[in-house]
């Protein structure tokens, strides 16, 4: 992604932060702004950035491993204000999302709430007296699905690995490709996005470039979103992110029935650890998943054939 | 000329009190029109989920709403600036402290808790506007009819004197 958009998007979060944090952020140099993952805010803790995987304190002095005597403490009035701009004020308005713990934001970002979580009926009522914010920077790489794409030929996709290996971040180039034209025709892609991670919907309009042909379900259970999608939207494709239980691979079947392909993404470290997954090796045994792609830190991938587990793959670096 | 000083003269405790219960009148209107205000935030609340700003923006749509306070009030929420210095500086209606302490109280705390908590919140602040709506209406009738009495009283005094 261009180094200058990096940096507008870096910036572009900046104004839902209180101005005692946003300055010392504002005044990193570019190549910095570029590479950050994510902005953490802990309550009477220090500051920290996501870069590359690790994280980096920020000090008057600039950017630390370890945090300093200097380090930018984050009061809990500094997470309440923030917590508010997030919301636009409106705390009520976002309360579906809160209590899956997450708030979508402008620009496909997305931040993180972590707080006292308020049961009723067994069931989350709301998030207060918030603890942590993390403000994930929505980043595309365009075209990083392209060896993935290849090979498709209508079979479906499982993309495994383990968390920030960029599953979703393939899957999401991965449909926009299919959605565009660029694999043959336009297809039709429902995209199952129950957490609003892969289109980052936010007032109906999609802030990632899904391609002219993606219909974009959000804020259902994917069992029963790839059930809505089957019966109303006729897809040539479903995508959905991380494949969790039975019931998704039921949903799954169905579709394959159905003739419609399917992409998911799976939390696995390697193929060797599939067998720890019921639902994994449960989905690769129908047949609906032709190709695997495992992920791996530094964005590498390789991709396997899922029937044969053979020499039928290349190893990737994006 | 000379009759017509002393008209002139005697008129104006007339127009006083007159003025007087034209601005008691203003404050009434005012607070029922806030009340009305807060029940359609609330409405927009439950059934909408709308944001505050949107809120906002919807309220000024509406001809009951569509005046220079509730733009102003709109314009001081987008900008982070004091609810309370439009309602000091206006000088149209003249609301008490209380009332403007009140108004300030609501506008403040819209929009920082969930759904249930912001009806209870603007439940209870409709029924402090109506608790203050009818106290006012009983010192209404009283302070009106006392001014109009005694700024004519006072007028006819002045016009018996100066004649």
């Amino acid at each position: 992604m261009d180094k200058k958009i990096l940096v507008e998007r870096f910036e572009n979060l900046l104004d839902y932060l209180p101005e005692r944090i946003k300055m010392p952020l504002f005044a990193l140099n570019p190549e910095l702004k570029a590479s950050v993952q994510e902005i953490r805010l802990r309550a009477g803790r220090p500051l920290t950035l996501t870069m590359s995987g690790s994280q980096f304190f920020v000090c008057k002095g600039g950017t630390y491993m370890l945090p300093r005597a200097d380090s930018y403490f984050v009061t809990p009035a500094d997470l309440n204000d923030c917590f508010l701009k997030l919301c636009r004020h409106s705390v009520y308005s976002h309360n579906g999302e809160l209590c899956e713990g997450y708030i979508s934001l402008a620009n496909g970002h997305r931040a993180g709430v972590c707080g006292k979580v308020v049961l009723r009926d067994e069931k989350i009522e709301t998030i207060r007296d918030i603890s942590s914010i993390n403000l994930r920077i929505a980043k595309e790489i365009p075209h990083c699905a392209d060896e993935i794409l290849r090979y498709y030929n209508g079979g479906g996709i499982l993309i495994c690995g383990g968390p920030g290996t960029g599953k979703t971040t393939l899957l999401r180039d991965a449909c926009r490709q299919l959605a565009s034209g660029r694999v043959g025709n336009c297809k039709k892609v429902a995209v199952v996005d129950s957490r609003g991670e892969i289109a980052a919907v936010c007032g109906g309009v999609p802030y990632t470039d899904m391609g002219s042909t993606a219909d974009i379900i959000t804020g259902v259970p994917k069992a029963k979103g790839i059930e809505m999608a089957l019966r109303t939207l006729f897809p040539d494709v479903i995508a959905f992110d991380e494949l969790g239980d039975m019931s998704e691979v039921a949903a799954v079947t169905q579709s394959f029935n159905s003739g419609v392909t399917v992409i998911t993404t799976a939390h696995i470290g390697s193929l060797n650890d599939i067998a720890k997954r019921p639902p994994v090796s449960a989905l690769l045994k129908t047949g609906a998943i032709e190709w695997v792609v495992v992920c791996r830190k530094g964005f590498n991938y390789t991709v396997k054939r899922a029937i044969e587990f053979d020499e039928s793959e290349r190893t990737v670096s994006v | 000329m000379r009759l017509l000083g002393i008209l002139l003269l005697s008129l104006t405790p007339f127009l006083l009190g007159l003025e007087y219960r034209i601005g008691l009148k203003k404050r009434r209107d005012f607070l029922r029109l806030f009340k009305e205000f807060i029940i359609f935030v609330k409405e927009q609340i439950r059934f909408c989920g709308r944001e505050r700003e949107e809120i906002f923006t919807l309220a000024l749509n509406d001809p009951r709403f569509n005046t220079s306070i509730f733009k102003r009030l709109d314009i001081a929420l987008k900008n982070g600036e004091s609810i309370t210095k439009i309602f000091d500086d206006n000088i149209d209606i003249r609301l008490k402290p209380k009332e403007i302490y009140e108004i300030n109280a609501f506008i403040i705390d819209l929009g920082k808790s969930d759904t249930e908590g912001q009806i209870a919140h603007c439940d209870y602040y409709i029924s402090v506007f109506e608790q203050g709506e009818k106290k006012f209406i009983e010192a209404y009738s009283a302070k009106s009819k006392l001014s109009l009495g005694l700024s004519l009283s006072l007028a006819a005094a002045m016009f018996i004197i100066m004649i």
